[in-house]
């Protein structure tokens, strides 16, 4: 069976507005996919999520989102394409003067998506697969970090995209959330059949879950097929990255040598 | 010794061309807002209020107990000792026209409209320049939901409305009081001026009224919202921008009421 490819990337180069630049990123993002993208802080992953994602255009290479190429994107377009490709992060903040529930249903009651009853009815439905534990009827103020991030999951998902872009999805949880959090958005995922990208530090959720990581630094960027092959490899950078995270991860053959 | 007078002329040009650039974006964001504007937050359900309609909630009828107040206040010295004044001078035939010029069309409209701008426009800068710096308005952005539909154009319309709503209410507070207190305090022959006053409203006096009221909303919105976005990335520029927002919003509405005077000659 044809995959269909969502993204296609062609020697990317992401620009930040400071100047800086990344080092070129080529690949093809088919639909149904997780693409997780690692590497230190700094090495470019927010910019190529961006960039992926249609909200920045690539400094140089090509790009093509549903087959369109974002050079030439049309003015139009971009709203339907933030319909089709939702981005989070970990600080994207709620609408400060709605309730919780408010800024859950008014964008998809703002793209007259629906009926209100089956807006809200999607809204109760996607709310309860996220496992939200907060007071719906509250300003975001009064809801905790990782209440405040379900909803805007939520929120976000209420446009029907196809493609869930997710910056640092567990920067501000615990373990025990990251856990909790990363299974339910799995789960979303696989109910909304979404094609997933996410950047994150959490290498043992990306080994276990990326059909495709990528480790991106200033130095290159690597890709492994798999997110496991990650284990094996031999490059040296990546192989010190995965030393130097805080849960002690380690290729499975410096295991072995020691 | 030509310093002096050479430095004030740089300083007259360098100000003037200051305010003719503040101008012309302020007048390219109004147009760009309402081109953008699509009139979908107009009405929202009622889970999810209208911007429109808080904004008037907020602007219009939370303000209507201060209007009561500096309405009745305005009547009593101003409309009182005009009708006074008149009464002393023998020059009562001219009153009602002059009382409409002057309370209706000058003092009202401006009264509110300083009300608007110390309270409505600074609370909007503050509010749209907290969105700004906490990530909102992009956040909004990347949900394709356009900031004029759903932040800017809801506050300029409601702001009209209110500045229009309360005008009406404030001069007849003002106009209406100052009439019953000269009748109760004077003689109660004032009491005829009520009726006369509705008699001497023109047609074009109440376009006028209703043009200056909805300009001055406009306005006074559209830089509250114009100095609010304005800010960038650091909370020291909230205030700052408020304050812009306050002062320009202010010489704004003279200037417009300006325009008006000298288009009435």
């Amino acid at each position: 069976m044809r995959t269909t490819t969502l993204i296609s990337a062609e020697k990317i180069i992401a620009e930040d507005p400071g100047g800086g630049e990344t080092q070129p990123l080529t690949l093809d993002i088919p639909k149904g996919s997780i693409t997780c993208l690692v590497g230190p802080a700094g090495g470019g992953k927010t910019l190529f999520l961006k960039t992926l994602a249609g909200i920045i255009p690539p400094k140089k290479g090509r790009l093509k989102i549903f087959g369109q190429d974002m050079r030439s994107l049309p003015k139009k377009s971009w709203a339907s394409l933030r319909k089709k490709v939702a981005y989070v992060g970990a600080d994207t903040p709620l609408i400060s003067f709605y309730s919780g529930w408010q800024n859950v249903i008014f964008p998809a009651r703002y793209h007259q998506l629906d009926q209100n009853e089956e807006i809200e009815h999607k809204a109760e439905t996607l709310i309860e697969k996220i496992g939200f534990r907060g007071e719906l009827s509250v300003l975001p103020a009064y809801l905790n970090r990782v209440e405040a991030f379900k909803l805007t999951l939520v929120r976000a998902l209420m446009l029907d995209p196809s493609i869930l872009v997710l910056d640092e999805p567990f920067k501000h949880l615990d373990s025990l959330s990251r856990e909790e959090v990363g299974k339910k958005i799995l789960g979303l995922v696989n109910h909304l059949q979404l094609t997933m990208i996410v950047a994150t530090h959490d290498l043992t959720f990306a080994i276990k879950h990326a059909t495709t990581l990528i480790y991106v630094d200033q130095g290159g960027n690597y890709l492994f097929l798999p997110g496991n092959a990650v284990k094996t490899t031999t490059i040296p950078e990546v192989r010190h990255f995965l030393s130097t995270l805080e849960n002690g991860w380690q290729p499975d053959h410096e295991k072995s040598e020691k | 010794m030509l310093r002096l007078p050479i430095s004030f002329i740089g300083l007259t040009g360098h100000f003037t061309l200051r305010l003719l650039s503040y101008l012309y974006d302020l007048a390219c964001f109004i147009v760009r807002a309402f081109g953008e504007w699509r009139g979908k937050t107009l009405f929202f359900s009622r889970t999810t209020p209208s911007p429109v309609v808080s904004q008037i909630i907020f602007t219009g009828i939370d303000a209507l107990p201060i209007i009561t107040v500096l309405g009745l206040i305005t009547g009593f010295i101003i409309t009182f000792r005009l009708i006074s004044l008149f009464d002393a001078i023998g020059a009562s035939e001219n009153m009602i026209p002059i009382l409409i010029d002057l309370v209706g069309l000058e003092l009202g409209p401006l009264i509110v409209a300083l009300i608007l701008v110390s309270r409505s426009g600074s609370a909007i800068a503050v509010d749209l320049g907290n969105m700004k710096l906490h990530g909102e308005i992009e956040a909004l952005e990347l949900l394709a939901i356009t900031i004029s539909d759903m932040l800017t154009v809801p506050r300029m319309i409601g702001l009209a409305i209110s500045q229009l709503v309360l005008a009406v209410y404030f001069t007849t507070i003002a106009l209406a009081g100052g009439i019953m207190i000269s009748a109760i305090l004077l003689s109660a022959n004032y009491f005829k001026y009520l009726g006369e006053l509705l008699h001497k409203l023109s047609p074009a006096l109440i376009i006028t009224f209703m043009m200056k009221n909805l300009l001055f909303g406009i306005f006074i919105g559209a830089t509250a919202c114009f100095h609010g976005l304005s800010v960038r990335s650091s909370p020291t520029e909230i205030p700052q921008q408020t304050h812009r927002a306050i002062v320009n919003g202010l010489i704004l509405v003279f200037i417009i009421d300006a325009l008006f005077m000298v288009l009435a000659l």
